[in-house]
C-alpha cells in the first residue's frame, strides 16, 4: 500500500530535482533570496566605510560636467585631513579636466591611500578605461559589476587572473584589502587563479556556476555571493557640498573606508537590486515601485567593501552554499517530509494542515540559516516538494481508502440485507418448527419466500454498488427511496415493518404510532437517513422476535430536553433466545449509528414488563457539518 | 350511519376526478344520496383550488392522480402535494375521501391524518359505487378510515390516548379536554368518533357511549 500510494510523489520529487537542474527554478529562488535579505533583520553595527557621492546638487553648483579636477583635489585634501584609512575613486578618469588637474595629479602622488578605478571587463575592449598613469597597479582596482540573468545585482566581482603573471583585482576587494592591512591583516597578493582569497582567518567564499540556485551562471574570476541580510546599518553618505563645507564631524572619516564616486540620476551608474529596503535612490523614485530597487555603483561598492571588512573583523556572516548532492539531498528530505505526514496522519485535513505547519517549518529553517549563519538553503524546490508529494500522496493515500471502504461498506450492507431479510424468515421459520406450531402450507409459503429472497438479493446488491444509489432494500421488491424526507422514510419503515408475520405482532392490539414531525426540517445525509431507518426497523424486529404476547407497540419520535428521541415500548415479556447472541448484528447497527450522530443508543426494562429500545440525538447545528463517508 | 351527518343545512362537495366518466357516475349519485348538498366538480388542481378558496367545503371526494391544469398530463404526485396542501392550510378543514387506483401513497401521510381536524377515508377506485357512498357517511361523519395497504395494523393516536386519559382519568368535562388540548370542537368529536371505531365500540342505543368506550379502554390497557 504504502508503494502504491507513495510511487507517484517520488516520481514528482525527482521531476521537480529535473527542473532545478534545468535552471527553471534560479529567478523563484533568487527572488527568495532577495525577499529574506529585505525583511531579514541583521545587527546594524556602523560600516566602516562612507560614500562621499557627488548628486544633483553638487552637479548644479560646480556647473560643468565632468567635476573639474580641481573640485575633486579640493575634496581628496578635504578628506584626506580627517586621516581615512583609504579614499577609492569610483569613477573613471583618465584624461585631464582642465582647471587644476596638476592638483589633482600633486595630490594622488602625494597620497598613497587613494586608490583609482578601472574597467577592464568589457566585452568591447575599447570600451575599457584605463586608470591615470600617476597610479601604480596595485592602487587601481576595477569597477566592473556582474549582474544575474534578471538584470539583478546579487554578485560583487572580486577579482580576475587576466595573464598567467598578471591578476586583476576590484576596487572593493583593494579598498578592503588597505583598511584590514592597516588592522593587521595582511592579505598576501596570490597568482593562483582557485587560491581563495583569505583575510587572516577568513576565507572568501568562491563562487561557481552552480552555487546555491545558480545553474550555469558566468563565474568568472572570483566572485562571491552578496549577502545584503547582514550589514543593515546604512552606509552614511556625504555629498560634495557637505565636504567642501565640512559639514560632517571627524569621526565620520577617521579611520574608514572613504568612497568617492556618482550619486547623481542623470550619470548612468546604476543596477538594480530587490534585497533592499531603502537604498540611496530610493527617494528618487516612485514611492510605490516595487520591490525593485535602483542602486547606485558606489553603494554597491561600499556594500561590498563593508561585508568583506564586517567578515574579517566581526565574523560577520557572507553568503555560504552547499555543494549540489547536499542540496539536492535537502529537497528529496523535504519531499520524503511531505509523503510520510501525508501516509502517517491518513486524514485530508490533519495532512493539510501538518504539510501548512511543515512548510512554515521549512521557511524557517531557511530564513534562520540565512539570518545567523549566511547560509543560502534551497527553499523554493524544497517547499515545492514538500507540498507536492504531500498532497499527491494524500489524494492517492485518501482514493485507496476511499476503495476498502467501498469494499467494507458492500460487505457491511450484503450482511445487514441477508440479516435484515432472510435471516429474519428463518428465525421465524425454527421457532415454528421448535414450537412444533407450524402447518405444512405456512412452512411452504415461508420457504418460497425466503427463496424469492435470496434470489433477489444479488441484484440489489448489484444494483446499489454500481449506481451508487442510496436505497434501503426491505423485503422482496420494496425498496425505499432515501431522498424522500426523513419522516416519511421513518413512517414507511413503521408501517412496512410491523406489517410483517413475526410472533410479536400478533397479539399487538394497540400501535401507538410516533409523529416523525419532529425530524421533517432536520437535515442528514443519505448514511444517517439510512442508518435511523435501519435502527426503527431492528428496533421493530426485535419486538416481533422477542417480546411474548405484548399487547401495545408505542413509538415515540419527539424532543426531549434538548435531544432528539426515537423510542420504541413494548409491553410484553422479554423472550430468553439462544438463536441470536445479546451483541448481535442488530445492536451493533444500532452502535454504530448512535455513534455516527453522536448520540446514544440505549435497551432497557420497561414497566411493569416490557423492553424500551431508544436513540437519543443531538440536533445537527447547522455549521457543524458530520464527516460523509 | 345511514343518514348523512352533516349540521350544514346546505352542504358543499367537491368531486375532483380527470376523468369525465367517473365524474358522471359519481356526482349523480352523491346528489341523489344528498339531495340538500350542492356537489361540485373539478378535472384539475387549479380549478379545485379556486372553489376551494371560493366555497365551505363539506366534503372533498378526490383522485390522486390529478393534472396541473385542464389538459396536461395527470399524475398522483400533483394530487399528494394538494391533499397535503388542502390538509394543513384549508379553513374549513372538508371531510376527505380519496378515491383512486392506487391509494398507496397515502402512506406517507398516515401521521398527519391521524391528527387530522375532518374526516378522512381511502378507496380503491374498482369498488362498486354502494361502497363510495358507504365510505362519505363514513368520512362526512369524522371517521378515518384507510385500507390495509396504506394502513397496515390499526392505531391509536397519542391525541386520542390523551383525550382517554383526560377524560377517564382526570374527569375532565369536554370543554376542559379542549382547552387543555387546545383544539376545536369539531375535532375532539371526530377524536371521539375514532376512539370509538379504534375501540371497536358499536353504537347501542340502551347503552351509554362513553361508558362502553371507557370499559373498553380499560380492556384493552389504555387507561389504568
Amino acid at each position: 500500500m504504502l508503494r502504491e500510494v507513495a510511487l507517484p510523489s517520488v516520481f514528482l520529487v525527482g521531476l521537480i530535482i529535473f527542473i532545478r537542474l534545468a535552471g527553471l527554478f534560479q529567478v523563484q529562488e533568487w527572488m527568495a533570496l532577495d525577499t529574506f535579505s529585505r525583511f531579514c533583520q541583521g545587527d546594524r553595527q556602523e560600516a566602516p566605510v562612507v560614500i562621499v557621492g557627488i548628486d544633483e546638487n553638487d552637479l548644479r553648483s560646480v556647473g560643468s560636467f565632468p567635476i573639474p579636477d580641481r573640485d575633486i583635489a579640493a575634496v581628496l585634501r578635504i578628506l584626506q585631513a580627517y586621516r581615512p584609512s583609504v579614499i577609492g575613486l569610483d569613477f573613471l578618469k583618465n584624461s585631464p579636466v582642465e582647471p587644476g588637474h596638476a592638483a589633482l595629479l600633486q595630490m594622488l602622488k602625494d597620497n598613497p591611500n587613494i586608490i583609482g578605478g578601472e574597467v577592464v571587463f568589457s566585452r568591447e575592449p575599447s570600451m575599457n578605461v584605463r586608470p591615470l598613469s600617476v597610479l601604480s597597479p596595485e592602487r587601481v582596482g576595477f569597477i566592473d559589476m556582474v549582474v544575474d540573468l534578471d538584470g539583478k545585482l546579487r554578485r560583487a566581482f572580486l577579482a580576475k587572473v587576466i595573464q598567467p603573471t598578471e591578476i586583476k583585482y576590484s576596487l572593493p576587494l583593494r579598498l578592503a584589502q588597505w583598511h584590514l592591512a592597516l588592522q593587521k591583516m595582511p592579505y598576501e597578493l596570490s597568482l593562483q587563479a582557485n587560491q581563495p582569497i583569505q583575510f587572516g582567518m577568513l576565507k572568501l567564499p568562491y563562487f561557481q556556476a552552480n552555487s546555491g540556485a545558480y545553474v550555469g551562471a558566468d563565474a568568472m574570476g572570483h566572485q562571491m555571493i552578496l549577502n545584503f541580510c547582514s550589514n543593515r546599518g546604512r552606509i552614511r553618505t556625504l555629498s560634495m557640498t557637505n565636504v567642501l563645507q565640512q559639514n560632517f564631524s571627524p569621526e565620520w572619516i577617521r579611520d574608514r573606508v572613504v568612497i568617492f564616486g556618482m550619486i547623481a540620476a542623470s550619470v548612468k551608474d546604476v543596477f538594480f537590486t530587490s534585497a533592499l529596503e531603502m537604498t540611496l535612490a530610493s527617494p528618487l523614485s516612485a514611492p510605490q515601485q516595487s520591490q525593485t530597487q535602483i542602486i547606485y555603483g558606489v553603494e554597491a561598492h561600499a556594500y561590498t567593501t563593508a561585508q568583506i571588512i564586517n567578515a574579517a573583523l566581526h565574523n560577520q556572516p557572507l553568503i555560504q552554499t552547499w555543494a549540489d548532492f547536499w542540496e539536492y539531498l535537502w529537497i528529496v528530505f523535504w519531499g520524503g517530509i511531505g509523503i510520510l505526514l501525508s501516509v502517517l496522519l491518513q486524514s485530508f485535513w490533519k495532512s493539510l494542515i501538518s504539510l501548512l505547519v511543515a512548510s512554515l517549518g521549512l521557511i524557517s529553517i531557511c530564513y534562520f540559516a540565512l539570518l545567523l549563519i549566511g547560509l543560502w538553503l534551497p527553499l523554493i524546490p524544497a517547499i515545492a516538494a514538500l507540498l507536492s508529494a504531500g498532497l499527491l500522496t494524500t489524494f492517492f493515500d485518501q482514493g485507496l481508502r476511499f476503495e476498502v471502504e467501498q469494499r467494507r461498506q458492500t460487505i457491511e450492507r450484503t450482511y445487514e440485507m441477508v440479516h435484515n431479510g432472510p435471516l429474519q424468515i428463518l428465525a421465524a421459520l425454527l421457532r415454528d418448527v421448535s414450537s412444533n406450531e407450524f402447518q405444512n402450507d405456512s412452512l411452504e409459503r415461508q420457504l418460497r419466500r425466503l427463496n424469492e429472497e435470496l434470489r433477489s438479493l444479488f441484484g440489489h446488491i448489484y444494483q446499489e454498488v454500481s449506481t451508487n444509489q442510496a436505497s434501503l432494500y426491505l423485503r422482496g421488491d420494496l425498496v425505499i427511496d432515501f431522498n424522500l424526507p426523513l419522516s416519511d422514510l421513518l413512517y414507511q419503515i413503521y408501517n412496512q415493518t410491523r406489517a410483517e408475520e413475526l410472533p410479536g405482532f400478533k397479539s399487538i392490539r394497540t400501535f401507538i404510532p410516533p409523529n416523525f414531525e419532529v425530524l421533517k426540517q432536520a437535515n442528514y445525509s443519505l448514511t444517517q437517513k439510512r442508518g435511523l431507518c435501519l435502527f426503527l426497523q431492528e428496533a421493530l424486529i426485535n419486538v416481533g422476535k422477542h417480546a411474548i404476547a405484548p399487547t401495545r407497540l408505542d413509538v415515540v419520535c419527539t424532543v426531549e430536553s434538548g435531544l432528539y428521541v426515537l423510542r420504541i415500548i413494548d409491553n410484553g415479556m422479554e423472550r430468553l433466545d439462544a438463536d441470536e447472541p445479546q451483541e448481535g448484528q442488530g445492536t451493533r447497527q444500532a452502535r454504530a449509528i448512535a455513534r455516527d450522530l453522536r448520540g446514544q443508543f440505549r435497551r432497557r426494562s420497561n414497566t411493569p414488563q416490557g423492553t424500551i429500545c431508544e436513540l437519543l440525538w443531538p440536533p445537527k447545528r447547522p455549521w457543524l457539518r458530520s464527516p460523509r463517508r | 350511519m345511514n343518514s348523512p351527518s352533516s349540521q350544514e343545512s346546505n352542504p358543499y362537495f367537491l368531486v375532483v376526478d380527470d376523468h369525465e366518466a367517473i365524474l358522471k357516475g359519481t356526482v349523480p349519485a352523491l346528489r341523489e344520496r344528498y339531495p340538500k348538498a350542492k356537489v361540485l366538480m373539478a378535472q384539475d388542481r387549479q380549478t379545485a383550488q379556486q372553489i376551494l378558496n371560493q366555497f365551505p367545503l363539506d366534503l372533498v371526494v378526490v383522485d390522486l392522480s390529478l393534472p396541473e391544469s385542464l389538459g396536461q398530463v395527470a399524475s398522483p404526485e400533483i394530487g399528494m402535494q394538494w391533499l397535503e396542501l388542502l390538509m394543513q392550510h384549508a379553513v374549513t378543514k372538508p371531510n376527505i375521501l380519496v378515491v383512486s387506483t392506487n391509494i398507496k401513497p397515502l402512506v406517507r401521510l398516515t401521521p398527519k391524518i391521524n391528527i387530522y381536524e375532518g374526516g378522512f377515508v381511502a378507496m380503491d377506485k374498482s369498488l362498486p359505487i354502494q361502497e363510495l357512498l358507504k365510505l362519505a357517511d363514513l368520512s362526512l361523519r369524522g371517521s378515518i378510515y384507510l385500507p390495509l395497504e396504506v394502513r397496515s395494523r390499526p392505531e391509536f393516536d397519542r391525541r386520542w390516548l390523551e383525550v382517554l386519559t383526560l377524560k377517564f382519568q382526570h374527569g375532565l368535562s369536554d370543554r376542559a379536554i379542549r382547552e387543555r388540548m387546545g383544539i376545536a370542537e369539531r375535532t375532539l368529536r371526530n377524536y371521539w368518533v375514532r376512539i370509538q371505531d379504534a375501540l371497536e365500540v358499536v353504537d347501542d342505543p340502551d347503552k351509554d357511549l362513553r361508558v362502553q368506550i371507557e370499559l373498553a379502554a380499560r380492556a384493552a390497557g389504555l387507561i389504568n
